[in-house]
């Protein structure tokens, strides 16, 4: 062993001796330190702004909008139903019962005796409507797509026939039946008069004991009587209005309900109930240009197309959407969201202009591919499905229900920046499609294929 | 009896078993070593009192990286604290013992050689506490604890050179405490 003093052997015998080194501790260090320390309570674990028990709780909420989301649609979505859910509403005895046969066949059933010719000249009409609601809805559809109508046309009639079972039960219209001054009554009295021996007349053919609708009746045939029974009360409705406050512009109302077209011929007073309420000019070749439709063999004096011109707003899209990873850096998400789609609408005959308002809840799921990441910051590429349905639809003050499915693909492409393990913002532009189409002229029937960009913020796990 | 996880996590908890084995099975080794930095009993039970303290405080900053983690962790608190400790009593900036005061520096052949292995571990912490602190601390710093001249100078705010010069002389100074000992030792055998 070298005795130099720059070697370190004995350095190093020294470092040894001194690590395994101990040295008595006083014997009241333990207590002095006892009572020293802090009283620490268990130690918790650091919050931050996603903690464990927080994520617990964000993903029950979100499991339960989920679930209440896809509910909606499960539940509401009677497409494929061939029990109509009006029952539940029914306060009239003699109305179809929940869970008697559906279809008995196209045969009415109706004791044509106990009905005016001109009741039944109108069923006769209304057996056919198949054709003629295909005729008309075609040229609601004619200025977007041609291939599109004959897919929207049950859509069309189910909405219609919606409208029809909400307005049949409106008890309102017995009260204000009631409330009408007939001395204030100065304009087309005899039009008001047929539309109140048409309701009652068939009102009472509805209630005849011997008149088993859900025996006898098929389903269309139901639904087209309740059309026509509701359309009878929505004319007597607007007639009402127009004669108290002493309004003698009977053209825009009629048009913007585009139905129930009048004249001063009793026997056609009432036209067929399969007109759908809005429909696109004929042949227009403007989009947004919307007009009544002019139902063949009607005397279409007093309402005249009216033409609307439409300026949308940019949609507004809350939502929050889950990822999910799959494998590797594949990540498979699901979510939910809500849509506002408003849009201005103008006469053009000089009415003032309104609004029209569409609120949407969505469904969207898909896959999401991160191909790229460094620290926090990650690029992705998805693609995406989305099922949205019509929560809340108004047409100026008018309440429209829409329960077809809006349909809808979007691809993506975006940056991820994660400020913590789960949670991160992103923006990303996005191509989307609309497969399916509104009733209401909207930006999406304009535009099916469109360019966004989302901002967000995206859950990880 | 609990293992290093064990008793991290048990502290974490706040646990007070837990916190009790930490002390009982370091304390010892933790007292040594902050003695050889202080050179004082009674400084170094204050100082053991503040490692441990701070030690319960901030547990939940420990991560665990397998055995001797725990033991590693608490090394560098004592450490500090013990830095801290002659901070605040402005005992390093007292290092200043003049080169002609050292006396003559030991031959090379009188340096220190096998018989360190002969001395017992409290005998060798005597001699390195009764170093000046400058010296001292830079020998433990260095020799017995691994720190690089560079961390030592932005430790104690000095320069690098300052820091190897005073390790030089640490080292004269030791090893000529260790040959008087042995010599003395060896006279009381003689006798």
């Amino acid at each position: 062993m070298s005795n130099n003093i720059d070697n370190n052997n004995w350095i190093d015998a020294i470092k040894q001796k001194a690590d395994q080194a101990t040295r008595e501790v006083p014997a009241d260090a333990w207590e002095a330190i006892a009572k020293s320390m802090p009283k620490k309570t268990p130690a918790a674990p650091k919050r931050g702004i996603f903690t464990p028990r927080l994520w617990k709780v964000v993903a029950a909420a979100a499991a339960v909008a989920i679930v209440a989301t896809t509910g909606f649609f499960i539940i509401k979505d009677d497409d494929n139903n061939t029990q109509p859910n009006i029952i539940a509403k029914s306060s009239k005895p003699t109305l179809p019962k929940q869970g008697a046969p559906a279809n008995n066949g196209d045969s009415t059933g109706i004791d044509s005796t106990q009905i005016s010719p001109q009741v039944q000249a109108t069923l006769a009409q209304n057996k056919t409507t198949s054709s003629s609601q295909t005729k008309s809805t075609s040229t609601h559809a004619s200025s977007h797509s041609t291939s599109s109508v004959s897919k929207n046309n049950n859509n069309v009639n189910k909405d219609r026939n919606r409208i029809a079972e909400e307005e049949y039960f409106d008890n309102s219209f017995e009260e204000e039946m009631a409330e009408f001054d007939p001395d204030e009554y100065f304009y087309d009295l005899e039009t008001m008069q047929a539309l109140e021996e048409l309701y009652a007349e068939y009102d009472n053919a509805m209630n005849q004991e011997a008149m088993d609708p859900w025996k006898s009746y098929s389903d269309s045939t139901y639904h087209q009587h309740l059309a026509y029974d509701a359309n009878a009360r929505r004319l007597a409705r607007e007639k009402m209005s127009l004669h108290r406050n002493k309004k003698k512009e009977p053209t825009l109302l009629m048009a913007a309900y585009g139905n129930g077209l009048i004249s001063s011929d009793h026997d056609a007073t009432i036209n067929s109930s399969s007109q759908p309420m809005l429909a696109p000019a004929s042949g227009s070749n403007n989009p947004g240009m919307m007009m009544a439709p002019a139902a063949p063999g009607i005397n279409n004096t007093i309402a005249p197309p009216v033409n609307y011109n439409y300026h949308h707003h940019m949609p507004l899209t809350a939502g929050l959407t889950f990822n999910k990873r799959i494998v590797g850096n594949l990540y498979g998400n699901l979510g939910f969201n809500f849509t506002s789609m408003t849009s201005d609408v103008t006469p053009d005959n000089g009415a003032p202009e309104f609004k029209q308002k569409i609120m949407l809840v969505g469904l969207p799921f898909g896959v999401k591919w991160n191909f790229w990441r460094y620290r926090g910051l990650s690029t992705f590429v998805g693609a995406e499905g989305l099922m949205e349905r019509v929560v809340s639809a108004k047409f100026n003050d008018e309440s429209v229900t829409i329960k077809r499915l809006q349909w809808s693909v979007h691809a993506t492409a975006g940056l991820q920046y994660n400020f913590t393990k789960h949670v991160g913002i992103y923006v990303a532009p996005k191509l989307s499609h609309y497969i399916t189409t509104m009733p209401l002229n909207t930006i999406r029937n304009e535009h099916p294929l469109n360019f966004n960009l989302q901002l967000g913020i995206s859950i990880d796990y | 009896m609990m293992n290093e996880l064990e008793i991290s996590l048990g502290c974490k908890r706040g646990n007070p078993n837990a916190q009790r084995e930490l002390f009982d099975r370091y304390s010892a080794h933790l007292m040594a070593l902050i003695y050889r930095y202080v050179g004082d009993d009674d400084d170094a039970k204050d100082v053991l009192q503040d490692t441990y303290i701070k030690a319960y405080d901030s547990i939940d900053s420990f991560a665990w990286h397998g055995d001797g983690s725990l033991k590693a962790w608490l090394v560098r608190i004592a450490v500090n604290t013990s830095l801290n400790h002659l901070r605040s009593k402005k005992r390093l900036k007292a290092t200043s013992v003049p080169v002609e005061m050292l006396g003559d520096p030991p031959d090379d052949d009188e340096a220190p050689s096998s018989e360190v292995n002969n001395l017992d571990a409290s005998t060798i912490l005597e001699m390195i506490a009764e170093l000046p602190d400058g010296y001292r601390t830079v020998f433990n710093l260095y020799c017995l604890d691994g720190y690089s001249h560079q961390q030592i100078a932005e430790q104690l705010g000095i320069s690098e050179k300052s820091s190897s010069s005073q390790l030089a002389r640490a080292k004269v100074l030791l090893a000529r405490k260790i040959k008087r000992f042995i010599e003395e030792k060896d006279k009381t055998t003689t006798l």
